[in-house]
């Protein structure tokens, strides 16, 4: 088994060219018509931090606005590469079921490419949202040195959870509609719009989230300035565990797949 | 048939061995079997099976055969007897139900469309892809691009999305980006036939180069002319099983015979 593992990842970094391209080119064809181009991916995100923070701001009767924006709009633009690594995992080879059933190339590309343009779309949203917010917090930037194994964390994060996903829910088919209500629950339940004391005493939910464990330590890293080894290292061997997991059930899906498509 | 006599003639430098070979297909919708009974005969041709638990298609029944360097194979059948599943098969996307396979090569099909990139992409960044998949770099690629616009004739084409290309334009470009770098083997399903004529025509002289080259290649088509032109070898399939292996003149007509 370790050695099919090992082959599957060497696989995994040999077409990571392929696939890096590949993802580019979607996102520049996605906003090929439009006049700002991907800057939407960024835009986007500050309008709905702008909308919902002035908004939850006020729900809440938060007293330090600034602090809520910067928060809020960590938590929002950290929260949608996890939402749409969920959302969008189950079509990841009904998608591409032509190539599938008719070239060499293995199930996982598909996988490392959707995993690259999630990537490359939250860096794109995340500097705009962030470049904004340094405005009005400079200490922001600093921070940001401590948040590098968190970052690691997230991306590590939102490739085995797609992995996993687009191989069930392609077994699965009613994953995909079911998904959607899932993540909007994980939302709402998620301290990201407001607070985790709000919860509280169902703050265990956010404790027993290991979706917004990720996203949590990633924020928290950024706006505080804390490193938080410990747990940093913790998760990432939970995904390292995960990321085996992972290749061991698509390894045992491979060859089905096809059929399913 | 005399499928052992041809073996025995040729078992040296083998690069694809089936022994015994069968592919079940299985089926996951299990509601109104009759209606899909049906609709899998008149589609695949497949022999349909229901088991107690599960459903399948038997696409491949038993098949034994030997495939030397540089053979030149024709995948002769009705359509649904087995040639698509074969080709799928020896390219690696299905794996074997049961028997023994062995490939040394890396067989290259061309079954479908069925670029690596979404279709709102262009012929560039379809072509760009495919060279990265098999150099792993842009190295080369300005040269690669030049050969493939000119041997496909896309001409300003290729600067459009693929989703704006007709079906044989799809296929010349298809069959550019295959053949434009040299292979061990290829596998073509009907490869030539969705361009026009001066297409196929240069189609055929790339083909007669690659022939020269000594790879090996199977074609799956119903014009004898063309199967004639490119191969020495014919197999015929029926029902998911091979049912006879020999030259190529033979092949024809015991395929002719049974129809």
């Amino acid at each position: 088994m370790m050695n099919k593992i090992s082959k599957i990842l060497d696989y995994i970094i040999k077409t990571r060219k392929t696939y890096w391209f590949t993802a580019i080119a979607k996102t520049r064809a996605r906003y090929a018509r439009t006049t700002l181009g991907s800057l939407w991916l960024g835009l986007s995100t500050l309008v709905t931090v702008l909308c919902l923070g002035t908004v939850y701001g006020k729900v809440f009767n938060v007293s330090d606005f600034l602090q809520y924006f910067i928060y809020l709009g960590l938590g929002l633009v950290i929260w949608m590469p996890i939402n749409e690594s969920i959302n969008y995992a189950p079509l990841v080879f009904s998608k591409n079921a032509s190539s599938l059933k008719n070239s060499r190339i293995k199930p996982i590309f598909f996988v490392c490419q959707e995993w690259a343009f999630q990537v490359q779309s939250f860096m794109q949203a995340f500097l705009m949202v962030f470049s904004v917010l340094a405005i009005f917090s400079p200490i922001l930037l600093l921070n940001l040195f401590y948040s590098i194994i968190h970052f690691l964390n997230l991306f590590l994060f939102i490739f085995w959870l797609k992995l996993i996903i687009s191989l069930l829910g392609t077994k699965f088919t009613d994953l995909f509609q079911l998904l959607p209500a899932v993540t909007n629950l994980l939302f709402l339940l998620s301290p990201i719009l407001y607070q985790k004391k709000n919860l509280g005493s169902y703050s265990f939910i956010a404790d027993f989230n290991p979706i917004f464990q990720v996203l949590s330590l990633l924020r928290k890293s950024i706006i505080d300035g804390t490193l938080n080894i410990q747990l940093g290292l913790l998760v990432l061997l939970g995904n390292i565990f995960f990321i085996f997991i992972s290749l061991f059930l698509y390894i045992k899906m491979e060859k089905k797949l096809v059929y399913y498509l | 048939m005399d499928q052992e006599i041809f073996l025995e003639k040729k078992d040296n430098d083998n690069i694809i061995q089936l022994k015994d070979v069968s592919l079940e297909i299985p089926l996951f919708d299990r509601s109104d079997f009759s209606l899909k009974n049906k609709l899998i005969k008149s589609v695949t041709g497949g022999v349909f099976k229901k088991g107690r638990n599960k459903s399948y298609v038997k696409a491949l029944d038993s098949i034994n055969l030997i495939v030397n360097r540089g053979d030149k194979i024709a995948l002769i059948g009705h359509n649904g007897s087995g040639k698509t599943s074969f080709i799928r098969l020896i390219s690696g996307i299905y794996a074997p139900t049961s028997g023994e396979l062995k490939i040394s090569v890396k067989v290259f099909p061309m079954i479908e469309r069925s670029f690596i990139i979404e279709e709102e992409l262009t012929g560039v960044d379809s072509a760009k892809a495919h060279y990265l998949m098999i150099n792993n770099s842009l190295r080369g690629f300005q040269v690669y691009l030049e050969k493939i616009i000119e041997f496909s004739g896309l001409g300003d084409y290729i600067y459009l999305p693929l989703k704006t290309y007709s079906q044989g334009m799809s296929s010349r470009l298809m069959f550019s980006l295959l053949t434009a770098q040299n292979h061990e083997c290829l596998a073509l399903d009907e490869g030539l036939g969705t361009g026009d004529k001066g297409f196929y025509k240069k189609a055929q002289e790339r083909l007669n180069g690659f022939l020269n080259n000594s790879g090996s290649l199977f074609i799956a088509s119903h014009s004898s002319e063309l199967l004639r032109r490119f191969c020495f070898r014919g197999i015929v399939f029926s029902g998911g099983r091979l049912i006879f292996d020999g030259d190529i003149e033979e092949a024809l007509k015991f395929y002719d015979e049974q129809n």
